[in-house]
Formats: structure tokens, C-alpha cells, sequence
């Protein structure tokens, strides 16, 4: 969408100010170029020729988390997070790509995406100044040091080339799936792949793996739009015409995303109908096993945890209550909600990157919301969440372990199956299992064996 | 602006976009149709020169201080209207910083406009014509301190509402004013507005929960106003710094006043074809003295709006709903929602809903709080009028609001709190639309209109800013106009505090149709003329009670009496809205008689109310035991007459309880004992006799006592009317008790309402007081009026010897303990007699010392600065031999806003005809 399409949206603001209440930026900043409010007032002084498109309008727009809060408590409605996009994509169109996202998207567009994460890492350690306030040789360097703390780990294989190996044929299914890849979850942590595939083969799910490419969220979010509709395109060719109920995803960025391929291909004749059907289709995990009525796992895991609402997950696509229901439904977990849970981590994709100060100040208060409740698990519906939380996390001391949602959930199932006999599908390539990433000792766990 | 307010702004046509110098287009102006056409229009101005954004920084440092142009970008706006980019934003974080960038952009001869949040309805923290810095506070936004013993909290201007409101909930408390725009405005802004919200109609606006200040001025000073009790003898600064927009100073800290939770809400929503019924209830209700926390009305424009944006069960075929909240105890809550469902059922309501759960109630309240949003989506602009006009005209105003929408092609919807006749008509628009946006203005101003021909506000609690300022001289006249821009000048002689507010001078000038007075009587011009002309002192009285008691102790010999009771006197009770207009002459006797025989009361029992007028009552402000039910005397003055030096009449205020028009002046006079202006008349709130029961409860020491009554005031099932102190009993003839170490001492405390109400809390108050060393009497009805007559003569008879001193005290209220014992020591080591009775809840006592001694000199001085460094003082009601200290001073301790308060004086009285102030 173009400026000037937007400015329907933006005349809606009614300067009310209520976004000042919610917007993580703005509680650390406490300046209006912060907050909704002050940035539609740019956006808007864009487009009446009042302020030039330029860097220096734009960083606060590049600065939003686009995690839509204000969305959610304007009273006018007003879609800030379009708004942002729309401007972002004009900066793009007059400027020309900042080298930043060109470097992003060209990482991303790759079949076989982040062939190492230095690389991309080096890119933005490099080509950072174009769209962020970064200017300073040492914020650079701060930024490379955010980044090696933040990946602890990768993977030295995709996903993609291990699925196999998790993949069991079920029985009768009662359910066919297709599993889409998300990049984090590809290459950086295989975790929360190989639980949601557990969890799905054993309630009866057939699951297929297509090899997907990057859903083309990062790509939006710098206002790239054509990368992204090319990305969906890509990812249509492959999901669109496979005979399944619905296509999962263990990330809610990359569900969201997904979500809207029938409004970002909505001009384009060809995908069109495919797209709306994909959108159609896809589902966060969490929700699709409550659709389906997920088997109650009589294995107990005995531990506190409390949730943190990943903002794609629980703004864009309204799924609160379905992860909630799946740590509950877990014998001998104790969750504890925490202040402002769905409240964002500041992880914004690469934003964790670009603004480092801000997305650490943004952290800190989730960490601190997260170390009141004592809870020893963080769950999450967001591999790229995870990775921040555990940065923030581990850089502030609170001992708590970071985990996917379904991580748990596995954990349970496998707990029933007795102590000590966890299926092949529960452990890694290196041998991990996904247990242990959650807690210390697997066997000092209690195991509800009586239920079998 | 204002230049030709009169005139129907549709004649002017905006002009959709303009050129300025630096060849940049400008929006249209919000609100503003009259604007463009100014051919005066200054330049657009551009930053603030660099030597002075290097002194700024200098204060504030290098990031306290904005001047990009998209910085100024971000703060040219507030919560409705669009302005000038500002020359630079700067952000204090201490008040010395606030001080100094004052004192350094006025002495550069920039204007300064203070913002919080930047959510105001009024176009207060915008500008539209010259240049002008903003001083935002969002970085001065701590809590620095929750007292729960006193029910007190100290905050900084920037903290928000909400954020106040979620810390002291934890504790038991809440903040009574909450505005719509709570969750982000701040409390300096609610306080710089005099901000209400739909509580209000219960608990009062923002004013009656301040009890002091501090606030920095343009000169550069740093002051303290009030202090730590509700009664502070002075003039009341705080009270007419509240409601300033920012026009006198900045205020830099704030001590608020917290009430414990209520134990019990319950939301009623009642259903009406017809609006009319609807508005009629309300009226009824008033009128019959039910008090629920909130009333709201919700249009069928509004109803609908709501329901297509969240479904909360609002019904779709009314035409109105009121939404009713009442809570207290649980027996005032079960009674009073009964009244209030009977009270609806009588006028028509089809239905009466009550909220069975909390997700019923806060569905509800969700429909409400999103009105005017899901009315903001019908169009893409929306204008929130606030005018208020007594109860009794609700049905009248919404007819009436109803036809100019018809007239001028305009949706407006309606949604407001009903309970004190404040409406918010919500005129759906699009700014981007020259035409409609002056039919918008046109269809405000002729709101305004009829809301002031009604003898209502033309703003109950937004404020005038910018906006509203047409509308001012349908409410003032020339007189009162020039006389509030000039009580500007007493706070900020630079002028440059938000200029172009409330009141500028300028717009006086061209303001043709203000409302004309009545001229004062003419005995009082000639008395002001004669004692000008001779040099006299006038001392303004009516039965003379107070001659030497407090300031009028210092009256220089010689002064002349102006007998206010010789004057014609007027008594004129609004039986529907339970206002009274009385002139001053009129004695609290008479007042009580003639309302008693309509079953209504005025709540005031100060010293000598037996024989004193009201106006003497006015000017002293000393309220006596109703306070912790009905406030203190300011709280129930709607309106008030005076003649000010120069023998003009003014009138400030109105008849709505809710009035945020111009000045808060009468503050200013209420508490003055008559050294400022003759108070004339007056326009109160009364209210119904209720059923009462006063209860002594006595204990052996002061020490048990303190703790029993924290304890009862963290209670939230007992909600005592009246909560007092004495370690005498005013019915035996002198303080007995006195110097023999084991003073036997009481609570008194009554309680109000209905039967049932009454009788569980005194239930309740009886099962706590089966604790040991403490005594419960319950008092006939015979005992009880004995009982609180006595308490109004005691201050007479102890002081008809000649030989005591008085002491009027302010002290925190968990400090009664030590206030005690500290004055007991003082009357043991001048060997003389005692007695204290204090108002605990208030933190208001008087101590009386028979006979004074020069021994108490020096014990006095240490319990005075004890006292101070609780934000207390001690002040002479009747001054012992060789006391030092002057009138509204302190006993011992400095006020540092005695030079401002001289500044009152001088500006109302420059020849000091009535006397008395002088530091």
C-alpha cells in the first residue's frame, strides 16, 4: 500500500493519545516520536509534504515493533502497523533498499536459506547505519556482540534435511498436515520441529514436510513487498497443492505471515485463489491440536511455567487461550500467568538488531515480568521470541529455561510412555532431547506411570 | 480567535491549505475555522535562538531538549487539535530544572506551554498564533511516596492516573477522579484541568482530593502550597492553582488524598424507550438524594456504535440506557440499588439489568469506555463538547442538543454523566471537510449557548484551553474577565505561562455580548468608596463572631464594620438540582430551618454556628465535623458574589457541580476571612436529611485510641460521616480532664444513611470495640444534637475567659498520638488546662491552652517544626501573650508561598481596605 492509500487510515487517529498506556517503545523512551500517536503524526506530515521521506522521519518509523498494541486498544481502530509498512515501502520505492534489508532478503530468498548465520550477522554488523540510528562504530560492535550472545547454538543441519528421521508413518490417520519450516526453527534450533512433528504424529496426524522458503515477513517488515510476494509465490508452488486439512507452523510470525498471503497476492490473478486457500489453511500449532482435541498427555512434567504471548501469535492471529489450554492440560505443570504477558519481547525479528538498546530496554521489563513469577519454564508460541528471551534471560541472571509451548507437551507424552523410554522422535540429530533443554535432570522427573 | 465569537463561524470558510514562509503547507487548523484568516498571522517561527537551547541543556542536559523538526512535529498536537510546530520541547526531570528553564525561556521572552500526556479536549497545550516552547513532564513521572496510615500519596505531575491507581489499589485505596483519558493523562494535567470523570457525582472532582502543592513558578521560585491536612489556614493557593491549565505555574509534586476501596459495587443498566424518560429519572433521582457512584446516559446513536464494534449486549431498540453504579457497604449498596431500581421502574424503564458477575459488570463498563470510540469509527473525526447544566434541565439540554444536530446536518451522539448534568454531545465530522467542520463549530457554540442561557457551563470538567474560548463570555463579565487575566499576572508576571488560555486579555477586548451583574449594594460601594477615600480599615461581618479569632486578631484599631446582615436577604432553594442561592447575611440558623422544613440540610457545624451568618462561615471555611462525608466548606460552593475593593461586582462559579470555566477565584475568597473582597451571595449544594447515629467510643490513653482508630479508617464496611477526636467532653462545662496524666479520651463518630445502613455499622463498630480499653456508647437522638451543639459552643466558652490560647492544627492523621502527647507536655510544663478535639480523618484539630502561659513558648516551637516536616503547622486562632508570628502564618515555621499569597492580597486589595495581610 502506497502513502497515499494510507491516508484514509491515518486520518482515523483522533490524537486521543490512549496508545501512550501500551506501547512498549514508549515506556522506555517516554517521547511522542515513540508512540503511535507521534508517528502516524509523521506518516502524516509525510504525506500532506510537510516532513521529507528521509532517514531521519523514517527511524522512528523503523523503530516500531509493528507488535500492535496500539491496535489493540485504539479506540479509533486506527491500523498503526499498516500505516508503518506503508511507509516503509514508500522510503523503499524513493530511497531505494537500505542495504540492510537488502541483505536480509537476500540471505532469506535463498532455496537454501541462511547457509550460515555469521553471514547474515556480518551483514548487518556491516550495512546497519542506512535504516537504524546506529552511527557509531561501537554500537556496531555491540550489535555483533547482541548477536553472538543471542545465537548460543545453531544447528549444523536444516531441519529440512533431518525431517526424515523424525517423520513415522500413522496408522489410519485421522488427519493430514502439511508442517511448514520456519527459518529460526530450520537452522538455529530444531527443538520445537521436532516436538510439534511428535505431537502430531501421535495424535493421529499424518504430517508432511514440504521444503518451504522464508515466509517473507522479514522482507515486509523493511517494506520490501515485492521480495515477499515473491517469497509467497515460492512457498504456494509448494504447499498449495498437497492434499491436506491444514498447514502447521510452530512460529507465529511465520503463521501470521502466511495468514495474509491472500491479501498481499490479492492483485495477482495466477495465485490469487491459491493464496486465500493456503490463508485459509495455516495454523499455529497450538491451535490446531486444541481444533482437533489434542489427546489430555497423562505423563506429568513437574515444573512451573508461565507463557509469554508472542505478538503475531496473540494480536494477529487472537490465539491467546489455545496455548494456555495446552500447558494446562499437562499433569503437574503449575502455570503462572505473568504481568503483561502479552506484551512484546522486543525481539521484532531482526529489530533485536537494529535497535539494540531499545529491543534490551524493551526486554528487560518482559525479563523482570517473567522473574516475578519465579516460574522455572518460559513457554512461547515464537521461536524467534525464544531466542530473545533467553538472551535477555541469561544477561539478567533469572534462571528460568526458555521453551516452545509443545516442547512441553512432547515432554508429557513421552513422560507417559514411562521414564527412560522416550521415542526416537524426541531426540535431535546431536543427540539432545528436547527434554533436556527444559529441565536439568529428565530422570530425577516424576512419571505418572499409573495411568497406563 | 475569539475575535468575533459572536459571529457564526459558518460564515467564515477555512481555507483548506496555506502557504507559510518556509513554503511548507500546513494542515488545515482542528477546530479552528477562524484562524486562517487572520490577517495579522505571524510567521511560522522557527527554533529557539542557540544561546538559549544552551542554556536549556545546561539544565536539563543534551537529550533533555528537542528541536528537530520532527520532534516538533510529534508535540504540535494534543488529544484534539493540531497547532504550530513548537520552538523546542524540553524535558525536566526536577523541579529545580522545571524552575530553571522557566526562568530561562520567560527571560527571553519565549511562552511556555506545559503538556503531561497531551490528551486534553480543549486545545490547551497547543498554539495557534506566535511561538512557544513545551515544557513536557512525562520524564518527572515517579510515585514518591504512598503514606497508607494517612491515606495519602506524593506524585510527581507526569505519573499517570491509571499508574497511581494500579499501585495504591494493591494497598487497599484508590484515587476518586477518572477521567475517560485515565490510563494515559497525567495527574499534573488532570490537575492543571480540575479533570472529573463519571465518580465524580459521588466523590467530587479532582480539587477535593489535593491538599497541597508544590509548584514552580515562571519567576523562577519554587513554592509549597496546603500541606498534609484538607484545612489549611491561608488563602487557599492550591485550590486556585487547581483548574489553571498551566496559565499560573507548573506544578512539580502533588499530595493527593486516597479512599479506601469500597467493600461492595453493583452496576445497574436500566432500559428506556424514550430518552426523555431517561433524562427524567436522573433529574428524579437527584432530586431525591440518591448519590450513586456513577450515572451515566448512553444515547440509541451511541448504543448502536458500541454494538457494532464489540458486542456487549447494549439493546439496539431503545433510544437510552443508564448505566448506574452504586457501592459502600453492602447494606447502603443492596438499599440504594433498590432505590434506584424502583426509581427507574417509576419513570418507564422497560427493563432494569443488574450485573450478576464481574465479566457482566465489566462488559457493561467496556461499552461504556469504548462509546466514543466506536462513534470515532462512524467518521473520521469526532469534536467532545462538554457543557453541564443542572439536573433538573437534562431533558430540556437533550432536546435541545438533539435539534442543532438535526439543524446542522450533524450525527451527534450522546453519552456523559448524567448524575451532575455534565454532557459530552460527540459531534461526528471530518476534519478534512472545511464545510462540515465549520458546521461542527457552529452547532458547539450554539451548545454552549443554550447550556449557558440554562445557567449551566459551557465546560464541566475539559476545560476552556483554546477552544472553548469563544464560550467565555457567555458565562463572564468584561469585569471578571479582566479581573481573572489579571490574577494571571499575580502567579506569572511574565504573561508567558500558556498564553492565549482561559482568559488573554486580548480576547476581552473584542468580546462584545459578555453577561452583565447586578452592581453591588449600594451600602457596600459606599462603605468600599469612604474607607478608600479615608484610609479606613472595612472589616466585612455578619454576627461578628470571628472579630478576633484567627487573621482578624491583627485587624488594626479603629477598623469599621460592614454589617452584611442589614442588607436584603435572599434564600432560594432549588428543590430539584438541591442548590441554594443565599445571601451572606443569612444565618447558618436560619439556612438550617427553612431547608430543614424541606428535609434538607447545608453540611456545616463550624464554631459559633449558632449565631454565625454564612457569609462569616464563607470566608472562614472551616467546615466542622461533616468533613469526611461532604467535604469542606469550598467543596459545597458552587457559585459566589463578591464586591471586590473598587466596590465591582463579581461572580465566579456557577449552579453545576461540575464547572471548570475560567478561575477557580471563589477559592480564592472562601477561607480569606473577608480580607479579599464582601462576600454577598452564594450558591451551595445541600442535601438531604439522612438517618444518623453518633457513637462515643472512649478509651484510657490517647495511645490506644490512635491505634484503634487506624484501624477503624483502613475498615472499608464502615464509612464513618463525621470521625472526631476530644479529650474533653464538650458537654461538661470545661475541659476536666486536663493535667492529671490519664485523660480519659473518646472517638465520635456518626454514621449516615438509611436505617439498616446505619445500624450494620454501628454494628460492626460495636463488635470492634469489644476490644480491650475501649467503651462504646450509643447516643439517643436527644443526646447526639446535644452533644454536636455543645461541640460548635466549646470554642466560645473556652475562650470567653480572655486568658486561652487557640491552636488551629494540620497534622497527618496517623500522627495523632504524637500531636497529642507533644501538646500535652506543652500544657503540663506552662501548668496549664487542655483540650484538643481534632477531625482525624482530615488531619484538622484545635488545641486550646487555659490559661496561655508563657511557659508554653518553648515547647511550641520544637512541636511546630515536628509537625512541618510532616507537611503539618500550628496556626494562632487566639494568639498567646508574647507568640510571635502574624496572621495566616505559621506558628514556627516559614510558608515559602507567603509571598505569593501577599501578592493575592495586594492584587485584590491594593489599599488595603479590609486589612489584616501583611508577612
Amino acid at each position: 500500500m502506497s502513502l497515499k492509500a494510507i491516508y484514509e487510515e491515518v486520518a482515523k487517529c483522533n490524537r486521543c493519545g490512549g496508545c501512550q498506556a501500551v506501547c512498549p517503545t514508549y515506556a522506555e523512551t517516554r517521547v511522542e516520536w515513540s508512540v503511535a500517536r507521534g508517528r502516524i503524526a509523521l506518516v502524516r506530515a509525510m504525506i500532506e509534504g510537510r516532513l521529507p521521506v528521509d532517514p531521519e522521519t523514517m527511524a522512528p518509523i523503523y523503530e516500531c515493533l509493528l507488535c500492535q498494541k496500539c491496535v489493540a486498544a485504539c479506540p479509533s481502530g486506527v491500523r498503526t502497523d499498516q500505516i508503518m509498512l506503508a511507509a516503509r515501502e514508500e522510503l523503499m520505492k524513493t530511497q531505494g533498499k537500505p542495504a540492510v534489508a537488502r541483505a536480509v532478503v537476500r540471505v532469506l530468498r535463498n532455496p537454501r536459506p541462511f547457509n550460515t548465520v555469521v553471514t547474515l550477522l556480518g551483514y548487518y554488523a556491516k550495512t546497519l547505519r542506512p535504516v537504524t540510528i546506529v552511527t557509531r562504530l561501537e554500537r556496531v560492535a555491540g550489535v555483533v556482540a547482541k548477536a553472538n550472545r543471542l545465537v548460543d547454538r545453531t544447528e549444523r543441519r536444516s531441519l529440512q534435511s533431518q525431517a526424515p528421521r523424525y517423520l513415522k508413518a500413522v496408522d489410519s490417520p485421522a488427519h493430514k498436515v502439511a508442517y511448514f519450516i520456519g527459518c529460526a526453527t530450520n537452522r538455529l534450533n530444531h527443538a520445537p520441529g521436532i516436538a510439534t512433528i511428535d505431537v502430531l504424529q501421535r495424535n493421529k496426524v499424518r504430517v508432511e514436510v514440504p521444503e518451504a522458503v522464508c515466509c517473507g515477513l522479514p522482507a515486509l517488515a523493511y517494506g520490501d513487498k515485492e521480495t515477499a510476494k515473491e517469497m509467497a509465490r515460492r512457498n504456494l508452488d509448494r504447499f498449495a497443492g498437497l492434499d491436506v486439512e491444514a498447514v502447521v507452523s510452530d512460529c507465529g510470525s511465520c503463521t501470521s505471515t502466511l495468514a495474509e498471503y491472500a491479501g498481499l497476492l490479492a492483485d495477482d490473478p495466477e495465485y490469487r485463489a491459491k493464496a486465500r486457500a493456503l490463508s485459509m489453511k495455516v495454523r499455529d500449532i497450538s491451535k490446531y491440536l486444541v481444533e482437533i482435541g489434542f489427546a489430555k498427555p497423562r505423563g506429568e512434567v513437574k515444573t512451573s511455567v508461565t507463557y509469554h504471548d508472542p505478538c503475531h501469535l496473540c494480536r494477529h492471529l487472537k490465539v491467546t487461550a489455545e496455548p494456555r489450554a495446552v500447558l494446562k492440560s499437562i499433569p503437574g505443570l503449575d502455570f503462572r500467568e505473568m504481568k503483561e504477558a502479552d506484551a512484546c519481547c522486543g525481539a521484532a525479528g531482526s529489530y533485536m538488531l537494529t535497535h539494540v538498546q531499545l529491543s534490551d530496554e524493551i526486554l528487560g521489563r518482559k525479563v523482570a515480568h517473567v522473574a516475578e513469577t519465579k516460574a522455572e519454564i518460559l513457554a512461547t508460541g515464537c521461536p524467534a521470541c525464544q531466542l530473545n528471551l533467553g538472551y535477555g534471560l541469561k544477561k539478567h541472571g533469572v534462571p528460568a529455561k526458555v521453551v516452545h509451548a509443545v516442547e512441553l507437551l512432547a515432554q508429557a507424552y513421552r513422560a507417559e510412555e514411562g521414564a527412560g523410554t522416550g521415542p526416537a522422535s524426541g531426540e535431535a540429530e546431536d543427540g539432545r532431547t528436547t527434554g533436556a533443554r527444559t529441565t536439568k535432570a529428565p530422570e530425577k522427573r516424576e512419571v505418572a506411570g499409573s495411568g497406563r | 480567535m475569539t475575535t468575533d465569537a459572536a459571529e457564526p463561524p459558518a460564515r467564515r470558510r477555512p481555507i483548506r491549505r496555506r502557504q507559510t514562509r518556509e513554503g511548507i503547507p500546513t494542515l488545515p487548523e482542528v477546530n479552528e475555522p477562524n484562524h486562517h484568516n487572520n490577517p495579522h498571522d505571524e510567521p511560522t517561527p522557527q527554533t529557539l535562538p542557540p544561546q538559549v537551547s544552551k542554556e536549556l541543556s545546561r539544565v536539563v542536559g543534551r537529550d533533555g531538549i528537542l528541536s528537530r523538526v520532527i520532534d516538533r512535529t510529534v508535540y504540535q498536537y494534543d488529544g484534539t487539535s493540531l497547532g504550530r510546530l513548537p520552538l523546542a520541547v524540553v524535558l525536566p526531570r526536577t523541579p529545580e530544572q522545571v524552575a530553571a528553564c522557566l526562568a530561562i525561556l520567560t527571560k527571553s521572552g519565549f511562552p511556555v506551554i506545559t503538556r503531561g500526556a497531551g490528551t486534553n479536549l480543549s486545545g490547551a497545550t497547543t498554539f495557534v498564533k506566535g511561538q512557544a516552547a513545551i515544557l513536557e513532564t512525562s520524564r518527572m513521572n515517579r510515585l514518591l511516596a504512598v503514606d497508607d496510615g494517612n491515606a495519602r500519596a506524593l506524585v510527581e505531575p507526569g505519573l499517570r492516573n491509571q499508574e497511581l491507581q494500579d499501585a495504591v489499589a494493591a494497598r487497599g485505596h484508590f484515587f476518586p477522579p477518572d477521567p475517560a483519558s485515565m490510563a494515559v493523562s497525567t495527574l499534573g494535567g488532570n490537575v492543571a484541568e480540575n479533570s472529573g470523570g463519571p465518580k465524580c457525582v459521588k466523590y467530587g472532582v479532582t480539587n477535593r482530593w489535593v491538599v497541597g502543592l508544590e509548584v514552580a513558578l515562571s519567576t523562577g521560585e519554587v513554592v509549597h502550597t496546603g500541606g498534609v491536612s484538607d484545612y489549611t489556614p491561608g488563602y487557599d493557593l492550591t485550590g486556585v492553582l487547581i483548574g489553571s491549565e498551566g496559565n499560573f505555574g507548573v506544578v512539580t509534586k502533588a499530595r493527593l488524598k486516597l479512599l479506601n476501596l469500597p467493600v461492595e459495587t453493583r452496576t445497574l443498566m436500566a432500559i428506556f424507550n424514550h430518552l426523555d424518560d431517561a433524562a427524567r429519572t436522573v433529574s428524579f433521582m437527584i432530586a431525591a438524594g440518591v448519590t450513586p457512584a456513577t450515572i451515566e446516559i448512553i444515547d440509541d446513536v451511541v448504543l448502536q456504535a458500541v454494538e457494532q464494534n464489540v458486542k456487549v449486549g447494549y439493546p439496539l431498540d431503545a433510544e437510552a440506557v443508564l448505566l448506574i453504579e452504586v457501592d459502600g457497604t453492602p447494606e447502603a449498596v443492596a438499599e440504594d440499588a433498590a432505590r434506584v431500581d424502583r426509581i427507574c421502574h417509576e419513570h418507564s424503564a422497560r427493563e432494569v439489568r443488574v450485573a450478576g458477575s464481574e465479566q457482566e459488570r465489566e462488559l457493561l463498563w467496556r461499552g461504556r469506555r469504548e462509546a466514543v470510540g466506536s462513534l470515532a469509527r462512524l467518521r473520521p473525526s469526532y469534536a467532545e463538547e462538554d457543557v453541564g447544566v443542572p439536573p433538573s434541565l437534562l431533558p430540556e439540554m437533550l432536546r435541545t442538543i438533539k435539534d442543532i444536530g438535526k439543524r446542522h446536518d450533524l450525527v451527534i451522539g450522546n453519552v456523559f454523566h448524567a448524575g451532575d448534568g455534565n454532557f459530552h454531545p460527540v459531534v461526528l465530522y471530518d476534519e478534512r471537510d472545511a464545510d462540515e467542520t465549520a458546521r461542527m463549530h457552529a452547532a458547539n457554540l450554539e451548545i454552549m449557548k443554550a447550556a449557558a442561557r440554562m445557567g449551566g457551563t459551557i465546560t464541566g470538567e475539559h476545560g476552556v484551553g483554546r477552544l472553548k474560548l469563544p464560550g467565555m463570555p457567555l458565562m463572564f463579565s468584561r469585569d471578571e474577565m479582566v479581573f481573572m487575566a489579571g490574577l494571571k499576572r499575580v502567579f506569572d508576571p511574565s504573561g508567558l505561562l500558556n498564553p492565549g488560555k482561559v482568559i488573554p486579555p486580548e480576547a476581552i477586548e473584542r468580546a462584545p455580548g459578555a453577561v452583565t451583574r447586578d452592581p453591588a449594594p449600594r451600602e457596600v460601594v459606599e462603605a468600599l468608596a469612604e474607607a478608600r477615600a479615608k484610609g479606613l480599615t472595612l472589616v466585612p461581618s455578619g454576627a461578628g463572631t470571628k472579630l478576633a479569632v484567627g487573621p482578624r486578631q491583627d485587624t488594626p484599631a479603629g477598623a469599621v464594620r460592614l454589617d452584611l446582615t442589614r442588607l436584603p436577604k435572599v434564600l432560594d432553594l432549588d428543590r430539584e438540582n438541591l442548590i441554594v442561592r443565599v445571601s451572606a447575611g443569612v444565618s447558618l440558623a436560619e439556612l438550617q430551618a427553612a431547608l430543614a422544613s424541606e428535609g434538607f440540610f447545608f453540611p456545616a457545624d463550624p464554631y459559633w454556628a449558632g449565631q454565625a451568618t454564612l457569609g462569616g462561615i464563607l470566608a472562614t471555611g472551616d467546615a466542622g465535623s461533616y468533613r469526611p462525608r461532604y467535604g469542606e466548606i469550598r467543596d459545597n460552593v458552587l457559585g459566589l458574589s463578591v464586591a471586590v475593593a473598587d466596590g465591582r461586582s463579581l461572580h465566579f462559579g456557577g449552579r453545576t457541580v461540575k464547572n471548570v470555566a475560567g478561575f477557580d477565584v471563589k477559592r480564592l475568597l472562601i477561607g480569606s476571612w473577608g480580607t479579599l473582597g464582601v462576600i454577598l451571595d452564594a450558591t451551595i449544594r445541600v442535601y438531604p436529611i439522612p438517618e444518623t447515629e453518633t457513637v462515643l467510643v472512649s478509651f484510657a490513653s490517647v495511645d490506644v485510641l490512635s491505634r484503634f482508630a487506624g484501624s477503624l479508617r483502613a475498615q472499608n464496611d464502615i464509612i464513618p460521616a463525621a470521625f472526631d477526636f476530644a479529650d474533653f467532653d464538650p458537654r461538661a462545662g470545661a475541659p476536666s480532664q486536663a493535667n492529671n496524666g490519664k485523660p480519659a479520651v473518646r472517638l465520635i463518630v456518626r454514621f449516615e444513611g438509611s436505617q439498616s445502613a446505619v445500624a450494620a455499622q454501628v454494628a460492626r463498630l460495636e463488635t470492634m470495640a469489644e476490644a480491650p480499653g475501649a467503651r462504646l456508647e450509643r447516643l439517643s437522638k436527644d443526646e447526639a444534637a446535644a452533644f454536636w451543639e455543645a461541640r460548635t459552643e466549646s470554642a466560645a466558652r473556652f475562650t470567653a475567659s480572655g486568658r486561652a490560647a487557640w491552636l488551629k492544627i494540620g497534622f497527618p492523621p496517623a500522627g495523632l498520638t504524637e500531636l497529642h502527647g507533644g501538646l500535652t507536655r506543652l500544657a503540663a510544663s506552662a501548668r496549664a488546662g487542655l483540650a484538643v478535639y481534632a477531625h482525624v480523618i482530615n488531619g484538622v484539630a484545635d488545641a486550646f491552652i487555659i490559661p496561655d502561659g508563657q511557659g508554653a513558648l518553648s515547647g511550641l516551637a520544637s512541636l511546630a517544626e515536628g509537625l512541618g516536616r510532616s507537611g503539618g503547622a500550628i496556626y494562632p486562632m487566639v494568639r498567646g501573650r508574647a507568640w510571635p508570628s502574624s496572621a495566616f502564618e505559621p506558628l514556627y515555621g516559614r510558608r515559602d508561598d507567603a509571598g505569593l499569597a501577599a501578592r493575592v492580597k495586594e492584587y485584590f486589595d491594593p489599599a488595603d481596605s479590609f486589612g489584616v495581610y501583611r508577612v
